[in-house]
């Protein structure tokens, strides 16, 4: 218990850093981290029915284009365009969620890689909605209550907010009696439903959520990048999420935010190298799946079966 | 007595030294590259590097910038984008934060709209080779194009094709996306307007690799030409291959990008053979050779032509902080952009300023024709 308290604080620690070393950079650096430590929380949610989705950088995607083409068509203020585009790309699971999730497994993750690359052909191909390729350009900053996002930092501090608010929703689930059933779901479908759980339903309701976070997520990169295309939501940004879970550790909801901090800043330490940029970021990953097999989360919890 | 009196005179003769040498060796000028230096379109982004790269090196061989009296070395870094915005906005910020660079080169059309805002916002020159007209508009103050866009010199390319090539039957090829469409879309419109007849305009998805059914439709609509447009070099080469697999004798032309040597190298000599390509380097000229030389040594291949367009425009750049007399002020450096232009591209020719809003930096451009598998300069594109 006293370790998973040292990784709070090391965390806590960790998010004071850009106001320590501070610049843009180190700031931007910074709110990648926080855009990416909620992606990799939605797909910690859907590995805890036990299914690996491979549609988080759709919703994302559904999620970013919704809300910025809310405030840019329909001229809806920026933040509640975030939370809308988030709700958009919920309802999209919603609909798919309970055909896609009566398939399980590897089949399951093929399903969610076709929705994605559908959906990623919809942005390209949709260009009077999505401005295909060549994207949209121009979005406005975020703002609430007549205060504009207009340094890194706002986008920091807000992204820092819904990390702990995605984290602290997460972590009350897992400890809840729904995290319980999700456990049950994932370790034994059969008893589970025996025992009276609707699991189609419950794996429903993992997927809308995880599509919620990432969507607003989404929403979040939109505002601050200001250019969306539909490069950024590709499958593979589906892939860095499960090396952020499989690095940081995917039996705890510690485990992706740790995995973010790690991977999110690693290219970027890499900068200098260069031409062995991939390399180095290919061999440091190896050596950490090797040492650290079950994730860096095991250095601060006790190690969960499965 | 003596030899303290001279180490005591060495001394100051090497502090003297060392203040004088600290007086003319100023900060050096920073010059960032955002580029994909890595994946599919490395070879684009290497050849930025290298080119702005050359020219720096060029420039510190000869002493460095002189701004004032002071003498500025030109220092490149270089930053992968990956071709992704995010990537891209990192690597802004970093050059802008941790390096103090005031002056950024731009391939990818993703990164140079996502840093559009900053630029602007922040005061940075940011000289690009995206040529989506999305780039500069009425607002851009601190953005200049480095390349001639497709708009610019498919006219007169399409003149030179009417003028000197007997064939008037054509089908548009094209991949079907946004590029494609409005690829598709100019080209029909130029042909036409020179008279020629497009009998069929055929799209393909991006992936794919079996063209025989498009190849045999349009080998039925009776046509002599197959205009490639913006079909990506590589797609080219298994066009034209297959095409010729299946019987069609006809002319090639792309219009729409470069990228001979790759359609060669997919298509093999003899398929190739006649293909008409718009082409921004002569790789027979003596200026090209030379930067081809210097990339050689440093990446070990050939570099592709884009090397030209770069180095040209590092040119333009560092000759411009020379004319505003303030490396720090980027303001006074575009507008001296005006000023210092038109200069020589290395290839021979004028380098000059028109465009959108006077912000694009026009380049020579030339017709080549594939024979025995090299690209021949056959006209420059007026």
């Amino acid at each position: 218990m006293r370790k998973t308290y040292l990784a709070y604080l090391i965390v806590a620690a960790l998010a004071t850093l850009p106001w320590v070393v501070g610049g843009r950079y180190v700031f931007h650096v910074a709110t990648m981290i926080t855009i990416m430590i909620p992606l990799a929380l939605s797909l910690n949610l859907m590995l805890k029915v036990g299914q690996l989705s491979l549609a988080q950088a759709a919703f994302m995607g559904i999620g970013a284009y919704g809300a910025v083409l809310l405030t840019m068509r329909l001229d809806f203020p920026p933040m509640l365009s975030v939370f809308a585009g988030g709700l958009l790309a919920a309802a999209t699971a919603a609909i798919c969620g309970p055909v896609f999730l009566r398939i399980k497994g590897v089949y399951f993750a093929l399903l969610t890689f076709a929705f994605g690359q559908i959906v990623n052909l919809v942005f390209q191909e949709w260009t009077s909605l999505f401005g295909g390729n060549s994207g949209i350009y121009g979005i406005p900053k975020l703002s609430v209550f007549g205060m504009r996002f207009s340094t890194t930092q706002h986008y920091y501090l807000f992204g820092l907010v819904f990390c702990a608010v995605c984290y602290v929703a997460l972590r009350l689930l897992e400890r809840s009696e729904i995290g319980r059933i999700f456990q049950a779901l994932k370790e034994d479908e059969t008893l589970s439903r025996s025992l009276g759980s609707n699991a189609l339903a419950w794996r429903v309701a993992a997927f809308v959520g995880s599509a919620l976070i990432a969507g607003i997520a989404g929403g979040i990169y939109g505002f601050y990048i200001g250019f969306l295309s539909p490069d950024a939501f590709t499958f593979w940004l589906s892939v860095d999420l499960i090396v952020m879970n499989v690095v940081g550790g995917a039996t705890s909801v510690l485990g992706p935010v740790l995995g973010a901090i790690f991977i999110v800043p690693l290219p970027e330490f890499l900068r200098e190298a260069r031409a062995f940029q991939l390399l180095i970021y290919g061999v440091v990953l190896i050596i950490f799946l090797v040492l650290i097999k079950d994730g860096l989360v095991t250095l601060f919890e006790r190690r969960k079966p499965g | 007595m003596n030899i303290r009196k001279l180490a005591v005179q060495l001394l100051v003769g090497i502090s003297l030294t060392g203040l004088s040498i600290a007086g003319t060796l100023a900060e050096p000028i920073k010059i960032g590259v955002i580029a994909p230096l890595t994946g599919a379109g490395a070879q684009w982004g290497m050849a930025a590097a290298e080119g702005v790269k050359i020219l720096a090196a060029e420039t510190n061989a000869n002493g460095g910038l002189d701004i004032g009296g002071e003498k500025h070395q030109v220092e490149v870094i270089a930053y992968d984008d990956k071709y992704q915005a995010a990537d891209a906005v990192a690597a802004y910020n970093r050059l802008l934060n941790i390096d103090g660079a005031k002056y950024v080169f731009l391939v990818a059309s993703a990164s140079t709209l996502a840093l559009k805002q900053n630029l602007e916002g922040d005061a940075v020159l940011g000289l690009t080779a995206s040529v989506t007209d999305k780039a500069i508009d009425e607002g851009s103050n601190f953005m200049y194009r480095m390349l001639r866009p497709p708009v610019d010199y498919m006219p007169p390319f399409l003149d030179w094709v009417r003028d000197n090539v007997k064939e008037r039957r054509v089908a548009i090829v094209n991949p079907n996306d946004e590029t494609g469409w409005s690829q598709a879309q100019l080209t029909e419109r130029l042909y036409k307007e020179r008279g020629f007849e497009v009998l069929g305009i055929e799209l393909y998805e991006r992936a794919q690799q079996d063209f025989a059914p498009m190849v045999t439709k349009i080998q039925g609509l009776n046509v002599d030409i197959v205009e490639l447009g913006s079909t990506s070099p590589a797609t080219a080469g298994l066009i034209v291959r297959q095409a010729r697999d299946l019987g069609y004798p006809g002319l090639f032309i792309k219009v729409g990008g470069t990228g001979a040597e790759a359609i060669v190298a997919g298509a093999g000599n003899e398929a190739a053979e006649g293909l008409v390509n718009v082409i921004f380097a002569d790789r027979q000229n003596e200026g090209f050779r030379n930067l081809a030389t210097e990339y050689e040594k440093a990446v070990g291949q050939q570099p592709n032509e884009y090397i030209v367009n770069f180095y040209d425009a590092a040119n333009v750049l560092v000759q411009a902080i020379q004319k505003a007399g303030d490396a720090d002020d980027a303001a006074k450096v575009a507008a001296a952009i005006n000023d210092v232009l038109p200069i020589k591209s290395v290839q021979g020719g004028d380098l000059t300023l028109r465009g959108a809003g006077n912000r694009e930096i026009m380049a020579p451009v030339y017709v080549g024709i594939i024979k025995g598998g090299q690209v021949a300069v056959v006209a420059e594109v007026k």
